[in-house]
This record gives C-alpha cells, structure tokens and sequence, in this order.
C-alpha cells in the first residue's frame, strides 16, 4: 500500500511538469506581451528590453522554460508579473475562497442527491423514481452560471433576503453553493440511486431482512453504506469540477477565488501567476484522486487485499 | 412465411444482414424509451429551426442592426421574448444562435471523438510502450481543469468559432481516448481478431473492420453526451467574454451580456439560458436513451 502511494506521487512529478510545459507554452503563444503592455508610453527600445530583463522575461522561450522548470523543481512559482508578489502567495490567499464554495457545494449535492437517489431506488419505476431521474437530468443540463442568475433574480433582487456576491459571512455563501452543487447533484442522484439498485438485490439484505432488522435500517445501515463507495470514487472527480468549473460561478457571485484570479491572469498575460494557478490546481487535483483512491481502500476491504498482495 | 428454408448464405447476404439487424435492433430498443424520443425529436426541432432562421432572416438586418427606439422591451405579442438594450428582437436572435450550439458542440465532439478514438484504438491495440506513452500524455490534459484550458487555448490562438471548436475538441480528446480504449481491451483477444491476423490482414485493417465496429457502443453513447457537454462548456466560455466574438447571438454571450440588465431585465438572462438548457437536455435523454438500447442488459 505504502509502495502505491509512493509510486503515484513519483508519478506525479512528470505529469506536473508537461502541465507546466503545456500551459507555459500556450501562454507564450498569446498575442499581446505584457512588458510593453506597462512599460511607459515614451519607453525606449532598450528601457523595455531592460524590463524584460528585470522580469526574467529576457531569451529565447526554450531558456525562459528551462528557467521556469528549474526553479519549479525547486518549488519556486516564481513571482506575479502584474502584482509582483510571490505567485505562491497569492495563490494561497485567494485559495480559502475556493475551497470552502468547493466543500460548500459538495455538501449541498450530498444533502440533495443521496435522499433522492435512495428514495429513487427504493420506490423503482414509480413517480418518485420518475421525478427524481427528471430532476437529476435537470441539474445535469442547466449552465450553472444561468442558475446562478436566476437564484440571483429570486432571492436577492425580488425576495433581498440573501447577498448577490461577495463574500462576508455565511449567506453569501449559499447562493453560490446551491449554484454549483446543483450541477454535481444530477450527477450524483444518478449514481446513487444506480448503486443502490444494484445493492439492493444481494443477498445479505435479504438476510438481514429475514433476520428481522427493520426496513429503514436495512435500507439506511446496510444498504447505503455499500451503495456509497461508488460515490466516494466520483467523489475526486467532483472536487476536481468543483474547483476547476467554478470559474464561471464566482464570476457571478464575484466570489474572491482562485478560478476568477486565473482568468484575469490569463487576460492580463500575467504568465507566471496564471501558469502557477493552473500547476497548483492540478497539484491539488492529482492530490485528491490519491486520497481518493486511498479511502476507497480503506472503506472497502475487497480493495484494500487487492494492494497487500 | 414460406415453407422451405434457406440454409445457405451468401458472404454479402450474411453481412447485409448482420448490419441490419443490429441497426434495427438498436432502434427497436431506442424507441421504447418515451424520454429518448422525446430528446430526438427536440433535437430534430431545433436543427430545422436553426436551417429555417438561417434562410428567413437576414444576418445584418435581423440580428446586428440596432433600433435604439424599441430597446428593452418586456415580452409582447410583437416580440415574445422581448427586445434586448440595443432593440433587436430576442427571440429571433435565440433562433439564429441554435447554429453556434450545434455547430460548436457537434464539430467539436467530431474533432476530439476523431482524434480521442483514434488515440484509445492504437493504446487499446498494441499495448505496452505505446498505451503507456499515450495514457501518460491523456494524464496530463486531464489534469488542467477543462474550463480553464479551454481559456488557456482561446486567449493563445485568438477568439473565433473556429478556434472555439479546436479548444472545447481538444479539451475533451483524453475522455474519448480513455473510453475507446478500455472498449477495445476486451476484443483485443478474442479469437476473430487472431483469425484476422492470421488471414493476412495488417493492423490497420483488423483495427478498422474488427476492432471499431466492436467496440463502438461506449464511443456513440460518449459522442451525444459529449455534444451536451460541448455545448456546456463553449456556453461557459462564451459566458465569461472569450467564446464567439459579439455580436454574434451566442447564447451564453447573449446572457452574459444580458447581465448588465438583471435587476429590471431578468427576461434577457432567462431565454437564452432556457435554449442552452433544452439543447443539452435533449442530448442528454438522447445519449441515455443510446447508451440503454446499445447494452439491453444495463437497463435491467
């Protein structure tokens, strides 16, 4: 087990290093520099050309991704061109944003999809199931930013009862969170409830049943917490769209989280504070698979034989 | 039915009628499914509305001039869906946007399904060093999250449509090819694929007439969730200012836009996020529906 887990995180090392390589490069690509974007009006040739020096921007791309690479091993982002601050800081300050609308969020799709899901399951091919799926189809279809509108139309603009944006204290959190969590509760219903069908029909419930343990605790003790483990596995995955795909949600909210901060380093061709956001993001995701993979071991003892062999 | 049987098969006959039945098959399950129908029949509304907008309306009358005099009208019988700050009809301009949807989500699933599959084919196919290398590069695309490579690639190459279709292609290219792969991993070994190599066919040959026809059922059923995904995502980007340039009626620009107008206008946010919403949801009822009658034994 321990042998896995060293294995996956040698593993990462190279996959970090071609996100950096990829994102890198195509930052390059884009048009518009940002040396002449802030260097002064009447700024000669060689004033900008000493600017460029001054930023680590001089050389050709090859050497100035080697430069980066290198100091990346070392754990070094480099610094912001635009805020000239440690990229590593800034990141790191807008990150609690981030991962609260995150857990946030997941939070709301549990509440929402694990009753449903199991209320779908357990009452197969009738209204409840029906309407159940249809909400989770739903869910999956809505472009959560528009989501996010109209929860803002309901209840800030017509009923004001919470905030639109921001983000001070607890109710500014609930919009954005429904928002998001939404999307991931279609998916999740869906996999809830297919799991617990699949549960529901082995025969230690049937045991458990003859022996006679109650309905509610059949359903909520033995069969849920098997019909769980398939979702703590798409739970990495969640996480992953949670922190990625809220971009265009703290748009709406103007939430002060890393995804807005990426898509303003990307518009002001801030290369190192937008390449370091996005290798950070990717840290933080291959990090939750592993952890992912690791509890899905230890929830499940079947799995858990599987490595110590 | 006629008394005497047939107990011989032309080659042709035998294939014609393999192909039949299985398309015949697929569809007799398809249809079963009331909400498959219902996601197929949508799509087939809106692909003719999008080709009759296209015909009937005029791209530089009907949906770029302004007529500041009729702006932000609410919902009348004149303009159902109301007129928007620069006084052009709503409506109109969500019917002539379908096309960016469909054709943004469709292109773009064509481009990363073509190249995706062709990837998991060949890491399916030969194993080894070959599907070790093409895994470990999926990994990395994987990795960034989808949105924010999507606006890494747009701001490097420049906001276009044509752009747009290579970003969301290429963000979804991993998905196909892990999907084909783990399709073909189980035909790898059968037995027809060694008679197969054995009659004299080269890889390219066995991969296409064998191994894809074999293991198409998972990719179809990724083709129309990724259509509904693609429209998501271009909506999101186009959304956040770096999909389809204005003023063209995209209909997540057209909400984004329409923002600037939430408190008194909410009608300018809510159609064009309805049609985004339908568009996907009938992709999505189509590709359950697809993936239900392609394996008969999940539904049950």
């Amino acid at each position: 087990m321990f042998r896995y887990i060293f294995q996956r995180f040698l593993m990462m090392i190279p996959v970090i290093l071609a996100v950096s390589f990829v994102v890198y490069y195509l930052m390059d690509l884009a048009p518009g520099d940002i040396v002449s974007m802030m260097a002064p009006q009447d700024a000669t040739e060689a004033e900008i050309e000493m600017m460029r020096e001054e930023m680590g921007l001089s050389g050709t791309l090859p050497e100035r991704y080697l430069r980066y690479m290198f100091n990346l091993l070392k754990g070094d982002l480099g610094e912001s061109l635009s805020m000239k601050r440690p990229v590593i800081e800034i990141f790191f300050e807008r990150f609690p944003a981030t991962l609260k609308l995150a857990f946030g969020s997941i939070l709301v799709a549990l509440l929402i999809s694990v009753p449903l899901g199991v209320a779908a399951a357990t009452h197969h091919r009738s209204w409840l199931d029906g309407t159940s799926m249809v909400t989770a189809m739903l869910g999956l279809s809505m472009p959560s930013f528009w989501l996010g509108l109209l929860l803002i139309i309901v209840f800030s603009l017509k009923l004001g009862i919470l905030p639109s944006g921001g983000s001070s204290g607890f109710a500014s959190i609930i919009l954005p969170a429904i928002t998001l969590g939404a999307g991931q509760a279609g998916n999740l219903t869906r996999i809830t409830r297919s799991s617990m069908l699949e549960v529901i029909r082995q025969d230690y419930l049937r045991t458990a049943r003859a022996k006679g343990v109650s309905e509610k605790a059949v359903i909520y003790k033995h069969a849920l917490k098997n019909a769980l483990i398939p979702i703590i596995t798409i739970f990495g995955s969640t996480l992953g769209n949670a922190l990625g795909g809220a971009v265009a949600i703290e748009t709406v909210f103007s939430w002060p989280g890393v995804g807005r901060l990426t898509v303003t380093a990307i518009n002001t061709r801030d290369m190192t504070l937008a390449t370091g956001c996005i290798i950070m993001f990717t840290i933080f995701l291959t990090f939750t698979l592993l952890l992912v993979d690791i509890a899905y071991a230890y929830v499940d003892p079947r799995i858990k034989a599987q490595y110590s062999k | 039915m006629s008394t005497e049987m047939k107990y011989s098969y032309s080659l042709e006959e035998l294939k014609a009628y393999k192909k039949r039945s299985i398309a015949s098959e697929v569809w007799r399950n398809y249809k079963k499914s009331p909400s498959a129908m219902i996601g197929l029949i949508t799509i087939g509304i809106i692909i003719v509305v999008a080709i009759i907008a296209q015909l009937v309306y005029n791209y530089e009358v009907d949906i770029v001039q302004q007529d500041i005099m009729n702006r932000l009208q609410g919902p009348s019988a004149e303009h159902l869906f109301g007129t928007d700050q620069y006084g052009r009809d709503v409506l109109i301009r969500i019917l002539y946007g379908a096309k960016y949807s469909l054709a943004v989500g469709i292109i773009s699933v064509a481009i990363s399904c073509f190249f995706g599959s062709t990837l998991g084919l060949i890491a399916g196919y030969y194993g080894g060093v070959t599907e070790n290398i093409i895994l470990r590069v999926c990994e990395v695309f994987v990795g960034i999250p989808s949105v924010l490579l999507g606006i890494a690639i747009m701001s490097a190459f420049g906001q276009s449509l044509v752009v747009l279709m290579f970003a969301i292609g290429l963000v979804y290219v991993p998905m196909f090819a892990r999907t084909a792969r783990a399709a073909v991993l189980p035909v790898r070994c059968e037995e027809y694929i060694e008679a197969a190599r054995v009659s004299g066919m080269n890889d390219f040959q066995i991969i296409f007439s064998h191994i894809m026809p074999n293991s198409m059922a998972p990719i179809i059923v990724q083709v129309t969730m990724g259509v509904a995904n693609g429209i998501l995502t271009a909506s999101s980007l186009s959304f956040l200012g770096l999909g389809v340039p204005v003023p063209a009626p995209e209909w997540g620009a057209m909400l984004s836009s329409g923002r600037e107008f939430i408190r008194d206008y909410g009608y300018l946010t809510f159609f064009p996020g309805l049609a985004i919403m339908i568009t996907v949801l009938a992709f999505n009822l189509m590709g359950d529906g697809l993936r239900d009658a392609l394996d008969p034994k999940l539904k049950q």
